[in-house]
Formats: structure tokens, C-alpha cells, sequence
């Protein structure tokens, strides 16, 4: 008999149709689970990156908290902002929410967008608010690199400070994209923190006579001027400010101790006449007025030095490092008739003893290159009768270009005629102000006595005191899925 | 040599292994049948279950979104607006939860200052268009520095004027300048009954259900993974929640073909980023 075929090709097709079956339960069973498993691992990493970098954008609006606060100071506020009730504007892009500030040359929100759709970055220029060095909030944010979420970053109200600045509110939108994906958002509140601003301080007495009057600007805006002069003059002591009859301050004092405003004293807010609004006094330890430090004992800075120089013609003296035989003369005398000018920005100067020989012809000059500071030590200063303006030539656009510690206790006398800005310490010595003089900066010393008809002008950037930071902090996060 | 056919036994025999081979094939064959069957009624409970686990986790990790958590004297648990003790987390226990959220974002700002009072119901804002009536809003200045807060059903609508019902609750001498926030923070229930008899979500207008043959477990964790009994204290919303752990069971459409009943279950984890982040600022 012939064998017979194709059973075994029967039963292999038997089992494959077994198997497939088999296959497809197996495959329906996990088909289902992989599809949910996939979309809720999209969803969740969606959610992740958005949160992530909220919270990456976030910290860089503190990581550039000094940075961009400037333009919120009192003096500066209205050069770069206006106010309005809450509103979009057209350029505000998708997702604006309304705002109560706009940009006074634009009349647009604030915005910092790495999205076109979601707006313009506009955020003013600023410096900051310790260092002065310039900061351009938009093209850092851009350079940052957010690129896992479209980010919006909008100013959408500020609020007045106690102290005049401003304190920005933000909200902060990230989304995985304009039009689809997570939706996160979240506002930024803040808070202004303060340095311990001493403006012009006695630690022992601060006392303006008759006709004296401070008030204040911000060199870093300019010139000072009628224009720019503003009332945040701030008087500060450990034990007694005496304002005596017709002494006028526009701003605020502090005192630890003795207040002593007699009759006839001003405290203004502003510059209205007859002084209807009063500006701020502090009297008590709450005031928070502290003491001032001390310098190290002159060995510290010098423990050798190149000796005494007689200048006897005009001429430049500079420091080549910072090394105490290059930093340091035990005197230096400017002869009648002579000119000093002192250039050096690189390294302080020590010089133990200063001496003027004649009261207006022994001139010393302080050139420093623009933008460049001199700090100028001084154990004493000899002078005949008074330092004036016309010895003491300060060449420079801002106070904080010269920096002059006064080591020792002997006191100082500056007046008239001619201005100086500085910026002067002098923690063991008294300080006067005397005699139809202006004196723009600030000054800190162990007493200050501040003369008839002397006008004061407390620069607002001379000191890291006052505004020195924001911090922010996030409040009512909201997040949705859009499908 | 002529071809023989087969004969009537050898043919028998044949039909015989054939129909025996049949047989066990037939069997093996209907048993792969009922097994799919069942693998797909597996299946899908497993799928319900967990759609609904992640249906309830992503609700629930949305808790106290929109609110503002770091306002002081308005913090969770805190009872300084009357009748909501636990602004975020209102009730919670094993099978319900209830919490309160922001679910869409829509905020707007008063455009003038406001001060509540049985008196003066209503108040403008930039734009209405994202609220409804009965919406639950909450005013806040705290994006202003402020600390004032007021819970309030929203009554009508024209414009951008917005008028609330009388029931409103605000903290003592609210006064909102112009710029506080407008929110819509809904509250949310979402409860399952015993024994497989549904989980329901009611967002203030009455229970939908959204799942039946259900029934759901919540556990609540600290930020430790420790975990926390409920009902939960305010303390322990405002210090210690940090994580809920939902679990849906969901049993099969009807029995698997062996005469058992199936139980899909579908397990979710959520971090409540929100009470999180409150904490941390």
C-alpha cells in the first residue's frame, strides 16, 4: 500500500491556528495596559517637566533677585514704570493676564518670554542694586536656556514699600506648549529685605545747626539737581540727633537714644512748603541703628612703609600693589602751591599723616578714571585751618569714587568754599560740616556736626545699606492636562 | 499491478481516529475560546481599574491648587475663615475624599477695590467670562501683600461685574485693592460605596458616577511615606500630608467561565505638590 501524506501538515496548521489563539489573548490582555501605561507616562513626564522647570525658572528669578530689582527703587520706579488699573495689552500674547504695570515708554506689560506666542521680553535694564554692574533681564533669561516649556514670566502688580520702593509681584506660566500639554502657573510674591542704611551718622551725637538741610538723590541716575533731588535724607544715631532751629531734613532720622527736634526743625516727607507732611523719625532702640566698626590698629595696613614724601611741585602719586612698602607713607606733605593727584584705582592708599601746608594752596586731587574708585587712608589729616573744596578736589561724577577712611581720632573740619562728594568714615573722630558748603555723598563718624548754611545731599547708591534684595516666594500653583 | 481501495474497516478506522482527533481538537479549540473570553473580561476590569485610579489621582493631586497656601492666617488647616477649617483637604477617610482646587486656571483680577459686606454683594473685575454662577471663588490680596481672604458662591453674572450670595465668608475687615486675584477653587467629592457599588464625583451639584462595579480605597501618607489614619487633623494636612495612595477595584461585568467573580485592581501614588511646595517657602 502507498503511504499516506499530509497528516503532519495538517497538524502543524492545527497548532498554528492553536497558537494564534493563544497569541491573540495574550496580546489583547497586555494591548490595553501598554496604552494606558504609555499615556499616563506621557502625561506624567509632561507634568515633571513643566514642574521642573517652574521651579528652574523660579530660582533664577532669585538667583538674579539683586539683578533686576533696581528699576524698582523709589528714585528709579517711575522712569521705567506706570501705573493703571488692571489690564492686557495688545502685544501681551497668549495667556495675558491683566496688569496693573506697564512700561512707560510702551504702555505694554512687563513680560519675560522665551515663546514669541506668549509675548515679548521687555524687562527694563537694570543694575545691581549692590554691585551697580549692568544686567540685561531679557537677554540673560534668553541665554539661560528654558527649553523644555514655553515660559512666561509677567509683572502683574507691584506694591509700595514703607520705605517708597516698589515690591514686584510676578506670575509665572509654563506649559509644555501654547496649544496643548500641561498648563502650570503660579504667582510670585515678594518681599523687600533692607540693609541697615546709616545715610550721615554720628555714633555719639548728629547735630545740624541753623540753616543746615539734607536731602538726598541717586548719583547712580545722575547729577544732583532740583530735578533729581528726592526726601530720603536719613540722619542715624547710636545716642542723639539734635536738629536744632531752622535745620530742615527731608527724609527720615533715627536715633537709638535722644531725639531732639527743637522749634523751628523740619522733618519733611517731601518738598512741600511749609512741610505739611512729616517725614520719618525713629526714636529707640527698636530703630535698629548700629555701631560702626572700628578700623585695625594701623601696624595691620602698614607694618613698614616707604617713609615720608615732601611733594614740592605738582605731581601724581600712584601705588604699584597692593604691598605695604607700595601702599604706605608714614607722611605726605603738599607744599604751599602744589597740586597732588592721586590716581591710582587698583590699590588703596595708607598715608599716616596728611598734610596741607596752606589752607587753599596746597591742593590735594582726586582723579580716579571714569567709572573707577580711590580709596584714600588716613591716620590724621593736617591742615592750618579747615579742609575746604578748594584743597580737597574731588573730580569725580559719584561719591562712591572716593572712598576716605579716617583711621584716627583727631577731629576733621571741612567747609567752605567749594563742594565735595565722598564717601567718608571715620569711626573714631568727629566730623564737621561747616559754612555755606555742600557736601554730596555720605558720612559716618564717631560725632557729626554739621555747620551753619552746610547743605547735605545723602547719595541713595553710595551705600549698600537700604534696598539690598527681593525674595520671592510661590503661592496659589494651578496646573491642568490640555488635551 | 491494479490499484486496491480501501476497505469498509480500514475506512472506519480512519473515521475513527479522524473523529477522535476532531474531538480533541474541538475541545482544546472551545477552551481556547474560553479562555480569551475570560482574558478579555480580565482585561477589561484591570483597564476600568486603573483608568479610574488615574482618573482619581490626577484629581486628587491638583488639591489646593489656585489657593493661596503661604497667605498667613489662611493656611490649611487653619480656621480663620469660619467654616472651612480645612480649606485644602475637607474630609478623608478610606473611601472619601473631599478636597478643594483651582481645576482650570481662568483666574482674573478685581479692577477696583473691594470691601465685602451684606451690603455690597458685588465687585468688578478685568473679565468674567471664565466663571459661571454657583461657582465657588476665592478673593485673595496676598499677591498685593496682603492677607485677606473671602470664600463666595457666585450668584449672577453681567459682564465684568460679578455678584455673589450672602453666605460668603471672608476674614474680619476684608478690603481687596484693585489687583487681588479671583479664583475659581471648586470643591470636589469623590466617594465610592461598599461592595463594588460605584465611586461618584460631586463637584457641588450632586454626584456623578464614574465608575460602577467599584469601590475605592485612599490611603494618606507623610512626606516620611508613613502612613497617616484618617480622618486627618488640620495639623496633619498643614504639617505632615504629602502623598495619597488610591486603589480601585473594579469587578468583572460577570463571571469568568469557571463560575468565579474577577477583581481588576488599578493602584495610583500622587505627591500633593501643592502642600508640598506651601511648605517649603
Amino acid at each position: 500500500m502507498k503511504r499516506q501524506s499530509g497528516f503532519s501538515v495538517l497538524g502543524i496548521f492545527i497548532f498554528i491556528v492553536l497558537l494564534g489563539f493563544i497569541t491573540q489573548a495574550a496580546l489583547e490582555l497586555s494591548q490595553s495596559t501598554l496604552q494606558d501605561v504609555k499615556a499616563l507616562n506621557t502625561r506624567s513626564e509632561n507634568y515633571y517637566r513643566v514642574e521642573a522647570e517652574l521651579q528652574d525658572v523660579f530660582d533664577w528669578l532669585r538667583d538674579n533677585s539683586e539683578n533686576m530689582l533696581s528699576v524698582f527703587k523709589a528714585s528709579q520706579f517711575s522712569a521705567n514704570f506706570a501705573l493703571s488699573t488692571p489690564s492686557v495689552s495688545a502685544s501681551d500674547g497668549m495667556y495675558a493676564f491683566p496688569t496693573s504695570v506697564k512700561s512707560i515708554n510702551t504702555g505694554e506689560s512687563i513680560i519675560i518670554s522665551n515663546d514669541a506666542l506668549l509675548g515679548r521680553s521687555n524687562f527694563p535694564l537694570t543694575n545691581n542694586v549692590k554691585t551697580g554692574v549692568a544686567f540685561d533681564a531679557n537677554r540673560a533669561f534668553a541665554a539661560a536656556g528654558f527649553s523644555n516649556a514655553s515660559v512666561k514670566v509677567t509683572l502683574i502688580n507691584v506694591v509700595l514699600s514703607q520705605a517708597g520702593d516698589y515690591i514686584p509681584n510676578y506670575r509665572l506660566d509654563v506649559m509644555t506648549a501654547t496649544d496643548r500639554g500641561i498648563h502650570l502657573y503660579a504667582y510670585i510674591t515678594a518681599n523687600l529685605s533692607y540693609g541697615q542704611g546709616d545715610g550721615f551718622y554720628g555714633a555719639d551725637k548728629v547735630e545740624l545747626r541753623k540753616n543746615t538741610i539734607c536731602d538726598s538723590y541717586d548719583s547712580s541716575l545722575g547729577g544732583y539737581s532740583g530735578k533729581s533731588k528726592t526726601p530720603n535724607c536719613l540722619i542715624t544715631s547710636l545716642a542723639e540727633v539734635e536738629l536744632q532751629n531752622k535745620s530742615i531734613v527731608y527724609g527720615s532720622v533715627k536715633s537709638n537714644g535722644i531725639l531732639d527736634l527743637q522749634n523751628g526743625s523740619s522733618l519733611c516727607a517731601d518738598f512741600t512748603k511749609k512741610c505739611p507732611n512729616p517725614g520719618v523719625s525713629c526714636q529707640g532702640a527698636n530703630c535698629g541703628v548700629g555701631p560702626l566698626a572700628v578700623f585695625d590698629p594701623w601696624s595691620a595696613f602698614c607694618p613698614k612703609d616707604q617713609g615720608n614724601l615732601v611733594v614740592s611741585k605738582d605731581s601724581v602719586l600712584t601705588v604699584a600693589s597692593n604691598s605695604p612698602t607700595d601702599r604706605c607713607w608714614n607722611r605726605v606733605t603738599i607744599e604751599k602751591n602744589v597740586t597732588l593727584s592721586l590716581t591710582t584705582t587698583s590699590f588703596p592708599y595708607f598715608i599716616k599723616e596728611l598734610v596741607f601746608e596752606h589752607k587753599n594752596n596746597s591742593d590735594l586731587v582726586i582723579a580716579p578714571a571714569s567709572g573707577r574708585s580711590i580709596e584714600l587712608n588716613v591716620e590724621r589729616i593736617s591742615v592750618p585751618q579747615t579742609l575746604s573744596g578748594q584743597n580737597l578736589i574731588t573730580n569725580i561724577a559719584q561719591p562712591t569714587q572716593f572712598v576716605l577712611n579716617i583711621h584716627g581720632d583727631r577731629a576733621i573740619n571741612i567747609s567752605n568754599p567749594g563742594n565735595i562728594l565722598g564717601v567718608i568714615t571715620a569711626p573714631k573722630s568727629e566730623l564737621v560740616f561747616s559754612g555755606n558748603f555742600h557736601f554730596y555723598g555720605r558720612a559716618k563718624a564717631a560725632s557729626l556736626r554739621v555747620g551753619d548754611n552746610t547743605k547735605l545731599h545723602y547719595d541713595l547708591s553710595s551705600e549698600s545699606a537700604g534696598l539690598l534684595d527681593v525674595e520671592y516666594a510661590l503661592s496659589q500653583v494651578t496646573e491642568w492636562y490640555r488635551q | 499491478m491494479k490499484e486496491r481501495g480501501a476497505s469498509i474497516i480500514e475506512l472506519l478506522v480512519a473515521v475513527g481516529i479522524f473523529s477522535a482527533i476532531f474531538l480533541i481538537i474541538s475541545s482544546v479549540y472551545m477552551e481556547s475560546l474560553k479562555s480569551l473570553d475570560d482574558q478579555r473580561l480580565m482585561a477589561a476590569a484591570n483597564e476600568e481599574a486603573f483608568d479610574l485610579s488615574q482618573l482619581i489621582a490626577s484629581e486628587l493631586r491638583h488639591a489646593g491648587a489656585g489657593l493661596p497656601l503661604t497667605q498667613s492666617g489662611f493656611q490649611p488647616g487653619m480656621p480663620t475663615l469660619g467654616t472651612t477649617p480645612l480649606a485644602v483637604l475637607l474630609s478623608s477617610n478610606n473611601s472619601s475624599i473631599t478636597i478643594r482646587y483651582n481645576e482650570k486656571g481662568g483666574d482674573t483680577v478685581l479692577v477696583g477695590d473691594y470691601a465685602p459686606s451684606p451690603s455690597d454683594l458685588s465687585f468688578a473685575v478685568y473679565s468674567g467670562t471664565n466663571f459661571l454662577p454657583e461657582d465657588v471663588i476665592y478673593l485673595s490680596d496676598h499677591n498685593l501683600a496682603g492677607e485677606d481672604g473671602m470664600f463666595a458662591t457666585i450668584a449672577r453674572i453681567s459682564g465684568s461685574i460679578i455678584a455673589v450670595h450672602n453666605r460668603y465668608t471672608a476674614s474680619a475687615a476684608a478690603n481687596f485693592p484693585s489687583g487681588s486675584t479671583v479664583t475659581r477653587v471648586r470643591q470636589v467629592t469623590i466617594s465610592s460605596s461598599a461592595n463594588f457599588g460605584g465611586i461618584s464625583r460631586n463637584q457641588g451639584s450632586g454626584a456623578i458616577a464614574i465608575g460602577t462595579n467599584s469601590e475605592m480605597n485612599i490611603e494618606y501618607f507623610d512626606q516620611n511615606g508613613s502612613s497617616l489614619s484618617p480622618p486627618l487633623t488640620a495639623d496633619q494636612v498643614r504639617d505632615n500630608l504629602s502623598s495619597i495612595e488610591v486603589t480601585v477595584n473594579v469587578q468583572a461585568s460577570r463571571r469568568l467561565h469557571d463560575g468565579n467573580t474577577f477583581v481588576g485592581s488599578g493602584r495610583q501614588r500622587v505627591a500633593l505638590k501643592n502642600l508640598i511646595w506651601a511648605r517649603s517657602q
